[in-house]
């Protein structure tokens, strides 16, 4: 049980903390741009 | 000479924390505009500039890809440069192969032997500086051409075929599509990079997306392969998170930095740029090699 918890922590911290800083930015650029994702990519 | 061969990177060492996180900053600058996942920087960059043995240095990068890929590939998505099925298709094979070339380490690792460390590193290095120039010369060649003919999937002469809506091909080889997957997959496990690298040439060159859906859909390909990746290589004990973490603080910022410069970059240029820097890296790994093995 440890080890399944030690080699989940090696995919899920380094996932959870790319997905996390990349959430953040998206929502400065939001916030600064304030448009919509349609709009963003355009 | 390795500094951690055998012992976890030290929350302490706040200097030796703070020089992975500029690394990975660099590197992370690399992912945001090229689509790649940066192990081929990162794996002989801890070897050498941080003295981390091959299979901690591999292991760990892998990890750290996970986190890169996941940012890269959400970014890109955002963007509309992540073509889904593609992405699946080989995402799935490449699982398969980062698997057996996990396998293909560990017998190659154990077929050296303690005795001969300094032979396999020097084996690993060399098979580095290969990829690297191949991939350099793929794209450099590619990169004055215009698209006269369909892509290589397109003209291959095995079925079953599907389509690819998302970028506008149709009849592009399945099982094509699986061996590449495969192939980038067993490269990813072996030497522990995500395989954007060759990913990123071979969607142009083969598949026949453009690059910036290529930078995008590599990254969702790479997310998968490095998660496999790691889950094998962490049974094998060759996964410092610390490490893996310290490198991700600074990439992830550099990720931002690299997407936001890739949306305004021209395709070709995008793609000279990207060879420049793939033959640069190969260059200071063979001036390494060189040192090493010439008396």
């Amino acid at each position: 049980m440890a080890k399944a918890l030690e080699i989940a922590s090696y995919v899920l911290l380094p996932l959870l903390w790319g997905l996390a800083v990349e959430f953040v930015f998206e929502l400065l650029r939001r916030r600064r741009s304030d448009v919509t994702p349609e709009e963003d990519v355009a | 000479m390795t500094l951690l061969a055998d012992a976890a990177v030290d929350l302490a060492n706040v200097p030796l924390l703070a020089g992975l996180a500029a690394f990975g900053f660099a590197v992370g600058v690399l992912t945001g505009l090229f689509g790649v996942g940066g192990g081929f920087l990162i794996v002989p960059g801890l070897n050498l500039l941080f003295g981390i043995a091959w299979p901690a240095a591999i292991g760990s990068s892998l990890a750290f890809i996970v986190g890169t890929g996941a940012a890269g590939t959400a970014r890109h998505m955002r963007m509309r440069n992540v073509e889904p099925r593609a992405t699946l298709i080989l995402g799935g094979a490449a699982v398969v192969g980062a698997v057996l070339g996990a396998l293909a380490l560990d017998r190659l690792e154990a077929g050296f032997g303690e005795a001969n460390v300094g032979k396999f590193n020097t084996l690993m290095q060399g098979i580095f500086v290969g990829l690297l120039l191949l991939t350099a010369a793929l794209v450099f060649r590619r990169a004055g051409e215009t698209r006269s003919r369909p892509p290589v999937l397109q003209r291959l002469p095995l079925g079953p075929r599907v389509d690819l809506p998302h970028v506008g091909l149709a009849g592009v080889s399945l099982p094509g599509l699986l061996a590449t997957g495969l192939a980038v997959g067993a490269l990813s496990g072996l030497l522990g990079i995500g395989g954007g690298v060759l990913l990123v040439p071979l969607l142009i060159l083969v598949v026949g997306l453009t690059p910036h859906q290529a930078v995008g859909t590599s990254l969702g390909i790479v997310l998968l392969a490095s998660i496999s990746g790691t889950i094998k290589h962490g049974l094998a004990g060759n996964v410092d998170l610390v490490l893996a973490m310290a490198l991700l603080v600074g990439s992830t910022l550099g990720v931002q930095v690299g997407a936001f410069f890739c949306a305004r970059l021209h395709a070709k240029r995008l793609r000279e740029y990207f060879a420049v820097i793939v033959f640069l890296a190969a260059v200071a790994l063979a001036a390494d090699l060189a040192r090493k093995l010439l008396p």
